[in-house]
């Protein structure tokens, strides 16, 4: 049968006429490639270095996410006014362009907003993020398109899972966090160094656990068991007691772990839990902080509402910190933080936390790698963070140098304990740095 | 050491006092399922309201909370009759299955407006502190807080106050009468178009009540209902669906079998021993303990 | 006293009653008879307001009733003793009893009537606080009616009371339906049981598949052939009629 419009024996009917037509598109043509052309060329020069944030923009947790928006603008801001990024490549200092891509606070989200960064924006380099499950559900993406990859939630498995592809030296992620095993292992450093003295000078130091049950919660107690191993401590475990994540009624718990009379008791999980676990364990269940040390908790607590909703039932308290809210560790290797900490107050009217402070670090990070790789190829820059090198930056690092380690491409971070002080002129409790020597300003006081 | 009577005490009292929540929640779940015939999914959120409401009167008028907690009754129980009147008395007829769809849709919407309301200012959970939150009875052989004594005696005062109405009063016995036979009530001159509204309204200002008490105990987020609702279908079905003396025993039998399942066992059993509990009746003796409504 | 006019009304899209008309009198006792599945149950519960009539005109007292609701009905004073009992049954007998007397005007009256009930039907006194669920059916029977009383209704109506009794309970009941009735109250019986139903009334109607197909004195449907061969298995010519009507 024939199809009268894909028969070209009999010309179709054209109004136009077949042959002025063919010229105006001949020119259309020519004008395109030449735009194209061009507009490329453009980009080769122009460009700036792109970075893509992958957080909670939307969500429960979009509060936390926009702790970090506001720090990496500000990271953003004083590198572009301070001398952008030298690109040995284009002989041209280039600016930062920050694209955020949201992860909804779940992993769907995770995989829809790194793939935006990815594809959409082209970013040059992903970072940032909260939620350890929702930053390894971005992780097939990043290895699929090799887009160098700085996570900073907290799970060790970024860097630690097995299938990081046959040359560890290629893998793209570098992880700027501490873990929960790093915090474990403080917390087992510091309740022997600073709380067996005053509490169990001459036996073995009885210590409780009541923990999330969930990875999170987990891998803390790893750390802390791990260390006790490793350094062959002087302590008992004497209680692992769980609750489930977002649990309100610890009592049960509690009422067993005050009936095994142990010297310290470790509440681990998120701000509000722990307040919950510390009110319940002081006021209803009849815990008595001179007898038993309360702490140190999780540095996930660690923010302005931590300290307003506690109260006075919090003095003595400790927690294990990477970053404080109020306090900030002595020595000029920190002046940098008092000079981000009042900049990012001055310019948002609030104060930043713990995750906001990692992505404003990572920015400068990934700033630096893209000095050293002298280009904005994307194996460059990731050859450049395996072998970077720089100055502490906010978050406090051993040596006072941040480098990627070649086994796992983790920080060692340098982590610190706070003791909380009722302030009865502010109505709240106030952090005091306490250990290890270095960075503290006093010692454990224990309550009298 | 943990098997000190002391101990043991403790434990048992943690479990009445969340058992005195559930059992707040189950009379009133019960109560409405027997005279209307229908299941209130939505008991979680009205919770929840009552809760939240009691916060802020607290918060933003300093009304002391055990004050705001009758207000609270009061308010919610005003929200369940004009849910009994514009949602349910409308779909009364009709398949059971549009009743079903309304309370889950009062379940997203009393949420979310919850949320919206709540979380700008508050963030993940609220708590309401009452004047005696560091006062505590010494009992010698324990420490009770005051606001856990009065968490009893007010949920025990209310229950009497529900059994006095149902059982001492005219109107109680038009209530039992209908939720025990709806036409026979009818012909003997009961409005039982009123009854279901009083009945929702008496359950809605009950699970406010569980909800006030509870958030004065617990942190407590809109979503925080959920749960200890679920349990209240437990135990009604434990119970006996209707009986209120099922929801009443079984209320406090849950809030104990939790308690101590979490002291022996571990955090990670609080929940599952509440449907385990239910499995175990439900094979045994599937009509629940109290078979007939009372 | 109950005036009803054209009445029809229907179960869904199925209907049961076309156009059935009928009355009762101040002090009378009228039966309304006819096989299973006639419609006898629904003219009761549609004028006791638990069915909406789609057509016609109940007239009690002088005021339409048709469409009230059965607690508006029950409380302008027509009792139903409906099909079932239907008794509270976790409610001891005084407390069901009780219940009803909620609708007498006089209080005082109240506890008039309750003994008499109890004079009725001694069986009841005797279980007083007993569960009503724990009764036997007849003495659930003899509640029912006793509850409808205590209302001291206008009309009293009975649907089917003697279904799935013993002869003797069955007895006792239509005894005391006759007492009611020597005392001057107001009675609409639907029945199954001819014999019985046209004994104690003293007008009946026969109703057939939704329709009014015979009305009269009892005596007379009685003798009649329809009836004595219908429904009493008898030859259709008795003792005093030749061979036609």
């Amino acid at each position: 049968m024939k199809n009268r419009l894909l028969d070209s024996d009999r010309p179709t009917p054209n109004p136009r006429g077949q042959g002025r037509g063919a010229g105006a598109r001949a020119l259309g043509l020519a004008m395109a490639g030449l735009a194209a052309a061009l507009l490329l060329g453009a980009e080769a020069e122009a460009r700036n270095v792109r970075l893509g944030l992958l957080t909670s923009a939307t969500g429960p947790a979009a509060a936390t996410g926009e702790d970090q928006k506001r720090a990496v603008s500000l990271a953003r801001e004083e590198i572009n006014a301070g001398g952008c990024v030298f690109v040995k490549d284009r002989n041209a200092k280039v600016q930062l362009d920050l694209f955020i891509g949201d992860d909804q606070t779940s992993r769907e989200g995770a995989v829809s907003g790194v793939t935006k960064l990815i594809v959409e924006d082209k970013v040059d380099l992903v970072f940032g993020g909260l939620g350890s499950a929702f930053g390894m559900a971005a992780l097939p993406l990043i290895r699929e398109h090799v887009v160098p990859y700085i996570p900073t939630p907290s799970t060790p498995l970024f860097t630690r899972t097995p299938e990081m592809g046959p040359d560890p030296s290629k893998a793209m992620v570098f992880h700027y966090q501490a873990t929960g095993l790093m915090y474990g292992a403080a917390i087992a450093d510091f309740l022997v160094g600073e709380v067996k003295s005053v509490m169990a000078p001459d036996k073995t130091l009885r210590v409780a656990w009541l923990y999330q049950d969930s990875p999170f919660g987990a891998e803390f107690f790893r750390g802390f068991s791990d260390r006790l191993k490793e350094a062959n401590h002087p302590v008992e475990v004497v209680a692992t007691e769980r609750f489930k994540v977002g649990e309100t009624d610890y009592r049960p718990q509690l009422t067993k772990i005050k009936a095994l009379a142990p010297h310290a008791l470790v509440p681990m999980g998120f701000r509000g839990e722990t307040v919950a676990m510390l009110q319940q364990a002081v006021l209803d269940v009849g815990l008595d902080p001179k007898r038993i040390h309360l702490g140190p908790v999780c540095a996930c607590a660690d923010d302005p509402l931590y300290y307003k909703d506690l109260g006075k039932i919090g003095q003595s308290t400790t927690i294990m910190s990477l970053y404080s809210t109020y306090a900030i560790p002595k020595g000029p290797a920190f002046a940098r933080w008092a000079r981000f900490r009042d900049a990012y107050q001055k310019k948002f009217g609030v104060l930043p936390g713990l995750l906001g402070v990692s992505a404003y670090d990572a920015v400068y990070i990934a700033a630096r790698a893209v000095e050293l790789a002298g280009s904005l190829d994307r194996a460059k820059i990731i050859e450049a963070l395996g072998k970077l090198q720089m100055e502490q930056l906010v978050l406090p690092v051993r040596g006072g140098k941040v480098r990627f380690d070649p086994k796992h491409r983790e920080v060692e971070f340098f982590l610190f304990a706070q003791q909380m002080f009722w302030d009865e002129k502010l109505g709240e409790l106030r952090p005091v740095i306490i250990w290890p020597a270095e960075l503290g300003e006093a010692r454990y006081r224990h309550p009298s | 050491m943990i098997l000190d009577p002391g101990v043991l005490l403790q434990v048992l009292i943690w479990g009445l006092v969340i058992g005195s929540v559930y059992m707040l929640l189950a009379t009133g779940l019960t109560l409405i399922f027997g005279v209307m015939k229908v299941i209130n999914f939505a008991h979680g959120e009205l919770m929840m309201t009552g809760a939240f409401l009691t916060f802020l009167l607290w918060h933003a008028l300093g009304l002391h909370p055990y004050l705001g907690v009758f207000v609270s009754m009061a308010g919610v129980g005003l929200l369940g009759i004009a849910v009994e009147r514009l949602g349910f008395r409308p779909l009364r007829g009709t398949a059971k299955i549009n009743e079903i769809f309304l309370s889950i849709a009062l379940i997203l919407i009393l949420q979310n407006a919850l949320a919206r309301a709540f979380i700008p200012y508050f963030r993940e959970y609220a708590q309401i502190r009452t004047p005696y939150a560091h006062r505590v009875f010494d009992l010698g052989l324990l420490n009770l807080r005051y606001d856990f004594a009065i968490l009893l005696g007010l949920t025990w005062a209310v229950m009497l106050g529900l059994y006095l109405l149902l059982f001492r009063t005219e109107f109680g016995r038009e209530m039992r009468g209908t939720s025990q036979n709806r036409l026979a009530a009818a012909l003997m001159g009961i409005d039982v178009g009123r009854i279901d509204t009083a009945s929702f309204g008496i359950g809605a200002g009950l699970a406010a009540l569980a909800g006030s008490l509870y958030g004065i105990i617990n942190p407590f987020s809109p979503y925080s209902g959920t749960l200890p609702a679920i349990k209240a279908f437990a135990v009604i079905i434990l119970g006996g669906l209707g009986s209120i003396r099922g929801a009443v025993l079984g209320g406090l039998l849950y809030g104990v079998v939790e308690g101590f399942a979490t002291f022996f066992l571990g955090g990670a059993w609080r929940d599952a021993t509440a449907f385990i509990l239910l499995l175990l009746v439900l094979l045994v003796r599937p009509e629940g303990i109290f078979r007939e409504r009372a | 006293m109950l005036a009803v006019e054209g009445l029809e009304v229907e179960y869904g899209k199925v209907r049961a009653l076309w156009g059935v008309s009928f009355r009762v009198d101040r002090g009378e006792t009228v039966a309304i008879i006819g096989p299973n599945g006639a419609g006898k149950s629904t003219i009761l519960r549609t004028i006791a307001g638990v069915l909406r009539p789609a057509g016609g005109r109940i007239a009690f007292r002088d005021r339409e009733i048709g469409g009230l609701a059965a607690h508006q009905v029950a409380r302008l004073g027509v009792a139903l003793v409906p099909e079932g009992r239907e008794v509270f049954p976790a409610m001891s007998v005084v407390e069901n009893l009780l219940l009803a007397g909620r609708l007498q005007r006089d209080r005082a009256r109240v506890r008039e009537t309750l003994e008499w009930v109890y004079d009725t039907f001694p069986r009841l006194a005797e279980r007083q606080r007993q569960a009503a669920a724990t009764l036997s059916g007849g003495e659930q029977q003899m509640l029912a009616i006793a509850r409808a009383l205590m209302a001291d209704p206008h009309l009293l109506m009975l649907d089917e009371p003697a279904t799935g009794l013993s002869p003797l309970v069955v007895d006792r009941i239509f005894e005391v339906i006759r007492a009611l009735g020597a005392r001057g109250a107001t009675t609409l019986l639907v029945e199954q049981n001819v014999h019985l139903a046209l004994e104690v009334a003293a007008r009946g109607y026969v109703l057939e598949r939704g329709r009014v197909i015979l009305a009269g004195d009892a005596p007379r449907l009685l003798d009649h052939p329809l009836i004595r061969e219908a429904y009493l298995g008898l030859p259709a010519a008795g003792p005093g009629q030749g061979g036609g009507g």
